[in-house]
């Protein structure tokens, strides 16, 4: 099996910093329009992040709208000083520990897309399956370090622990999740 | 650099965060190594499944202007209670993508 390269997904926050710094600004000054520039340069990963917590389009996108309507309620508390993207993960994260509370969802069937191919799309499943079924603590820094490309310094901050215990609990979930995938993965990739 | 030693950077190796005469030290030692160069592959088959996984979740359109919908509309609701001042107008649904 040849070597896959990582998907390139989303904007990184270096490619829209100046972009970013401008909105914020705008967005603290009363400019509500600036939300939607912001939505436009951000709301695809949240959606991401979030449907990848939550395993359900509908609630992601709901937890997607209420990310941003947290920050344009909390605009004027913004500060343009490079830890927005964190906030806003932060946020988002919240939502979705909120929804999983409220809904349960772990306990239901994901909302996985088939693939073309039984094999991938078996795979598909599967590996949606076993993200659900680890623990939160592991599931979460894979979503953001090995999903979202998130550094583990700025994963680390979503999450609110130290960069040692992301990566001691980043290592552990990506051997948990390999473990509990086993030789599906041998048949599709 | 011994298996032990190597069995504890696979990670920093995965991530390409090894400097690069560790790594080689690393790939060596993977040369040398069955059982390391088995648990490197098990771990990349299993980042690579979780790629496949997930790859494609973009959201659709309709999902994209749902939601800017509802910022707008509920942004409206926040002006309307001062919460958040903006001239009338000031919000519109500009983000349909150019064909």
């Amino acid at each position: 099996m040849g070597r896959l390269e990582r998907p390139k997904e989303g904007i990184t926050l270096q490619q829209d910093s100046s972009a970013e710094k401008r909105l914020l600004d705008a967005l603290a000054k009363g400019d509500a329009a600036a939300i939607g520039a912001i939505y436009e340069l951000y709301g695809e990963r949240i959606f991401r992040y979030t449907f990848r917590m939550l395993n359900n389009r509908a609630d992601a996108e709901d937890a997607t709208a209420e990310t941003f309507l947290r920050v344009l309620r909390r605009s004027r508390d913004l500060r343009a000083d490079g830890a927005f993207r964190t906030w806003l993960f932060r946020i988002a994260r919240n939502l979705c520990i909120d929804k999983l509370r409220q809904h349960q969802l772990l306990e239901l069937p994901t909302d996985a897309t088939v693939g073309s191919g039984e094999d991938k799309a078996a795979l598909r499943i599967a590996v949606r399956q076993a993200l659900s079924d680890l623990p939160k603590d592991y599931r979460e820094p894979l979503i953001l370090c090995d999903l979202e490309d998130i550094s583990a310094r700025e994963a680390a901050d979503v999450l609110g622990i130290s960069v040692p215990a992301l990566k001691s609990r980043l290592y552990r979930g990506r051997r948990a999740l390999r473990d509990k995938l086993g030789s599906s993965m041998e048949k599709a990739l | 650099m011994n298996i032990e030693e190597a069995k504890k950077l696979i990670d920093l190796f995965l991530d390409d965060d090894l400097p690069m005469e560790l790594a080689s030290e690393f790939k060596q030692a993977m040369f040398e190594s069955p059982e390391l160069r088995a648990e490197v592959a098990s771990l990349r088959q299993s980042r690579e499944a979780l790629w496949l996984a997930y790859e494609g979740d973009s959201m659709s359109e309709d999902e994209r202007c749902r939601v800017l919908s509802r910022i707008v509309a509920e942004s409206a609701g926040l002006r309307d209670t001062n919460e958040f001042e903006v001239s009338p107008g000031q919000l519109r649904l500009p983000l349909q993508k150019e064909a």
